[in-house]
């Protein structure tokens, strides 16, 4: 509702109140004189209240004030308005009935959601019509879809219909409903009926064109507002895992648009099943944060977290990522496993990855699977971080699927020595080295200890941790031997990470796609030199495994995306057939060029895999945040009244009722005038003649 | 007491008015004082105070030969003089002292100096003259502003024709025109040749500043300065029914005030002024009698003639 003033000029004569106020300001000269003996005090009195002039009869100023001001308001021609649908007039028209089941309909109002109550009152709208009506339906949850294809003259079987729309997870797409509608009438004018709870910013506004285009169809909108009696609702807005105790930590950011505080369980359903529950304390009107503790060995995947809000179930549900957590599983392939164990080419790298042994991994730390060279084949990229492949003779059966573990983050380290050839890698590892192999180069006579590695940029990171303690243990490293690359330029992609006292390259890294590739030059044992023996070396194995595999958590592809939203994922080359999950199930998908697409119509996880395969995507789908915004947003009919405001506008002249005003208070003052002027008469009559002077008394 | 004075040609209104003065301080004095005061004539004799051990410097003249004589001892007698106080009455006869006196005057009937704080200061100065002239102390007096002044200025002197001077010119004078504190407090100052008590009787409506300067005149002269601050308790109050045209008998403009509007702020004023009038008097050790014109004129004798 509004106040427009048609003659707003007449403003200016707001001048015409300084009139009364002036005169009520100045002072009535009294007439009755007084000798005075303390003028003395009085002209200080005087001097000080200068400034201070009280208004002569504030009430008879305030009658007349007001009296000035109504007319001058009247003479504006002020005029209200106010949006409204129009008047009833067209009920044998046809009629589209626009019904929104969007999340936020889920709304519940007592017992009962707000898509029920609307459609009760749809179903109610559509029994009350004449027979013969031409009626037709559409739902704005997500997508607009009409019910019936076209208008039919039966409003039962509309109204059968709308009684079977179920709730969606989708956002309003207000905009789209009433396209349909449009469209449904074809051409001619008819009424839409609009059942929605206008919640969200953006639904609204969104719908200024299409309501421009009904006006020009000359198509009538009736907006049914279905509220909550006080819109209150309580949502999950944040879930983020972070180190921790344990296996680490998932904080919430639990929201509150209520008016009173909550207490509410939310549970946390880790990618394995496994349920966390804890119990959140939101204050009315803001946030709360609960961190719930994740075991010390989880599956990485989507997880949920689920608020039990009885307001709004339908944005209960949060789905996020969450990395693998716990022990990191390592694949070691073992190219010179030896006659016996401790000659075995990773003999100090599986002690200095599993210091614990076997059992080490449920404490949290790295499990390594040992392999001979057909064993990479088992290389999982949802269970292994990181792969070492040490002194390796062959290793082209193993480069495709190297090469794709890296590329998806996966974490290679490739350890040389005396049974690598560099024909053998330079081919087949391309894609992976940092530089093609060029030869063993001897640092050392026999029987000399060797060149000294030189310390390590602790500003890398992955020599970071050293940098409180465990440097100086890598100069102590002796090489004797090292393979030399062919020459390379470093750059962001490529670089020398460590190296001997002389220069020649000790640890090369190369990124490939998402992943690392760390080039080890020598051996990791102690045929070419004496690293395994120095304390560094063992916490340097482990920085590899965490340097590596930190951020992957396996193959496949994290992503998230809105209900409703079309999500499209890169296939690898060679994939002929993906299929996508869902939280109910398989899910329809479109592949084409290499990419899959689909559109996710419920909040969850969603899987993307091929058969036998590890998943080459995670989606963590959740609803729409503006759906879960519950309070009223702008007012379609007022949207609908800036575009056609002779239709929607309704307006009453108030200049005729201010001028009554007016007129009435001028007569007002008028009496009270007489009133003050015959009891100033009745004092001055009282007092005597007015310049009679007052002597003083004495003789 | 005798009338007045044989020299003075007075009219028989200034006549009755005199001897009207003269009841009223008679009574007054009679009433307040009876049988409790001395004479305060003091004698030319030296009144031996105590001894003191000789120093070099004292005069031989003082030395008790006796005290010598027996003791072996130089002792020095000490004398305290006796001197006679004079007395000026100052009384402020400016055209403000005509105005609003609800004065409780003494209980001899109606009296012409009933009704302004004139009258209320003329009775009051003859009081006082009557009770030194009683007392043998010599009075003089000065009047501050005022017309039909036969003497303004008339310095102290003892005796019945002193007196007889002070009413008639108290009788004859009519308050009028500005008093000139200022003016009037420097010229005295100059006059006075030995130390003195001042009574000032006035109700002090020029400006503090203006005239506190000649205070330091007095001052000067080891005054011992008292001042009887008139005024009428109304008036301050600014307890006046209507609005009204205010006017100073001393002329300027009129004002037009509510006393509604302005009694407040009026009173703080009162207020701000008492303050720097206590102020100017306590800088030159004067001692300040606020007298309210309703106040019974024998108990604000009586304060005065016990601190004289």
């Amino acid at each position: 509702m509004n106040l427009a003033l048609l003659a707003p000029l007449a403003l200016g004569l707001l001048a015409l109140l300084a009139g009364p106020v002036l005169a009520h300001m100045a002072r009535r000269q009294p007439t009755r004189r007084i000798d005075f003996g303390a003028m003395l005090l009085l002209r200080r009195v005087q001097k000080r209240l200068r400034r201070r002039r009280r208004v002569q009869d504030p009430w008879l100023l305030l009658l007349r004030l007001l009296a000035v001001l109504l007319a001058i308001l009247a003479a504006t021609r002020p005029e209200l308005r106010w949006p409204d649908t129009p008047p009833p007039g067209q009920e044998a028209g046809p009629l589209v009935v626009v019904l929104d089941n969007s999340l936020s309909m889920d709304l519940r109002d007592g017992e009962t959601s707000l898509l029920s109550t609307a459609r009760d009152q749809a179903v109610e709208l559509l029994r009350g019509l004449p027979p013969g009506t031409r009626v037709g339906a559409v739902t704005i949850g997500g997508d607009a879809v009409r019910l019936l294809p076209e208008l039919v003259a039966d409003p039962g079987v509309v109204a059968a219909a709308l009684a079977d729309v179920q709730q969606s997870w989708g956002a309003t797409d207000l905009a789209g409903g009433l396209s349909e509608a449009r469209r449904m009438l074809g051409g001619e004018g008819g009424r839409v009926v609009v059942f929605s709870d206008q919640a969200g910013p953006a639904a609204v506004p969104a719908a200024a064109d299409e309501l421009e285009l009904m006006a020009a169809q000359n198509v009538s909108l009736e907006p049914r507002v279905v509220q909550a009696s006080s819109p209150a609702n309580a949502l999950v807005t944040a879930a983020t895992y972070g180190e921790g105790l344990e296996g680490g930590s998932v904080r919430l950011t639990v929201e509150n648009t209520g008016t009173t505080d909550l207490d509410l369980p939310v549970t946390v359903t880790l990618p394995d099943g496994v349920e966390i529950t804890a119990f959140v304390q939101v204050p009315a009107g803001g946030a709360a944060t609960e961190t719930v503790t994740v075991p010390r060995v989880a599956e990485g995947g989507v997880a949920t977290a689920r608020l039990d809000d009885p307001a709004l179930p339908a944005d209960n549900a949060t789905a996020f990522h969450l990395p693998r957590v716990g022990a990191s599983r390592v694949l070691v392939v073992d190219g010179d496993p030896g006659p016996t164990p401790s000659a075995s080419e990773v003999y100090f790298l599986e002690r200095a990855l599993a210091p614990w042994g076997p059992a080490g991994g449920v404490r949290g730390g790295v499990l390594p699977d040992v392999t001979a060279a057909g064993g990479v084949l088992d290389l999982d990229p949802e269970v292994h971080r990181v792969v070492f492949v040490a002194n390796l003779a062959d290793p082209a059966p193993l480069a495709a699927r190297l090469t794709d573990f890296v590329r998806r983050g996966g974490g290679l380290v490739l350890a040389l020595g005396e049974t690598v050839t560099p024909d053998l890698y330079n081919g087949p590892l391309a894609p992976l080295l940092p530089s093609p192999l060029k030869r063993p180069q001897a640092l050392a006579n026999p029987g000399e200890e060797g060149v000294r590695t030189e310390l390590p940029d602790t500003t890398l990171a992955l020599f970071r941790p050293f940098a409180r303690g465990g440097r100086g243990s890598f100069g102590k490293a002796r090489w004797r031997r090292l393979y030399t690359l062919e020459p390379f330029e470093e750059t962001d992609d490529v670089r020398v990470l460590l190296r001997t006292e002389g220069g020649v390259p000790v640890l090369v890294e190369r990124v490939v796609g998402r992943g690392r590739v760390l080039l080890f030059t020598g051996t990791l044992d102690l045929g070419w030199g004496s690293f395994p023996l120095q304390s560094a070396y063992m916490p340097f194995v482990q920085r590899l495994v965490t340097y590596l595999g930190g951020e992957a958590g396996g193959g496949g592809e994290r992503m998230t995306a809105v209900v409703g939203d079309g999500v499209q994922v890169a296939l690898p080359a060679g994939v002929l057939e993906a299929t996508v999950t869902g939280p109910s199930g398989p899910v329809a998908a479109r592949q084409r060029g290499g990419r899959l697409s689909f559109r996710p119509d419920r909040p969850g996880a969603y899987v993307v895999e091929t058969p036998g395969a590890p998943p080459l995507a995670w989606v963590a789908v959740n609803t729409d945040p503006a759906e879960s915004a519950v309070a009223p947003g702008p007012s379609l009919v007022a949207l609908a009244a800036e575009i056609d405001p002779d239709r929607y506008q309704r307006r009453v002249t108030l200049g005729p009722w201010l001028l009554a005003a007016a007129l009435l208070l001028a007569l007002g003052q008028i009496v009270a005038a007489l009133v003050v002027a015959r009891r100033a008469r009745d004092a001055a009559a009282a007092e005597g003649p007015p310049d009679a002077p007052v002597e003083p008394a004495h003789a | 007491m005798a009338a007045a004075s044989p020299q003075v040609g007075w009219d028989p209104d200034v006549l009755a008015r005199i001897r009207t003065l003269q009841l009223h301080a008679r009574a007054l004095v009679d009433g307040t004082l009876h049988g409790g005061h001395m004479s305060g004539r003091a004698t030319s004799a030296v009144e031996f105070a105590d001894y003191k051990e000789y120093s070099p410097g004292d005069p031989l003249r003082d030395l008790d030969w006796r005290v010598m004589g027996r003791t072996d001892r130089l002792v020095v007698r000490r004398h305290r003089a006796e001197t006679e106080l004079a007395t000026t009455l100052v009384v402020d006869a400016s055209g403000d002292m005509a105005t609003g006196a609800t004065g409780s005057f003494p209980p001899s009937g109606p009296s012409p100096f009933k009704g302004t704080k004139w009258g209320f200061a003329a009775v009051l100065t003859a009081t006082l003259a009557y009770w030194l002239q009683r007392t043998g102390e010599p009075v003089g007096l000065q009047v501050l502003g005022g017309a039909d002044v036969r003497w303004p200025w008339l310095p102290p002197r003892t005796g019945e024709a002193q007196l007889a001077r002070i009413l008639g010119v108290l009788a004859q004078a009519r308050p009028a025109g500005r008093a000139d504190l200022a003016g009037g407090l420097t010229a005295l100052g100059t006059r006075l040749r030995r130390r003195q008590l001042v009574v000032l009787v006035s109700d002090l409506m020029e400006e503090p500043a203006e005239w506190s300067p000649a205070l330091s005149a007095l001052l000067k002269r080891r005054v011992d300065l008292r001042v009887v601050h008139l005024h009428d308790r109304r008036e301050w109050a600014m307890e006046l029914p209507d609005a009204g045209l205010f006017k100073s008998p001393e002329g300027g403009p009129a004002l037009a005030e509510d006393p509604d509007e302005i009694r407040v702020a009026f009173q703080e004023e009162v207020e701000r002024y008492l303050a720097e009038v206590r102020s100017a008097l306590g800088a030159v050790r004067g001692v300040h009698l606020p007298a309210p014109t309703d106040q019974p004129m024998d108990l604000l004798v009586a304060r005065l003639l016990r601190g004289l």
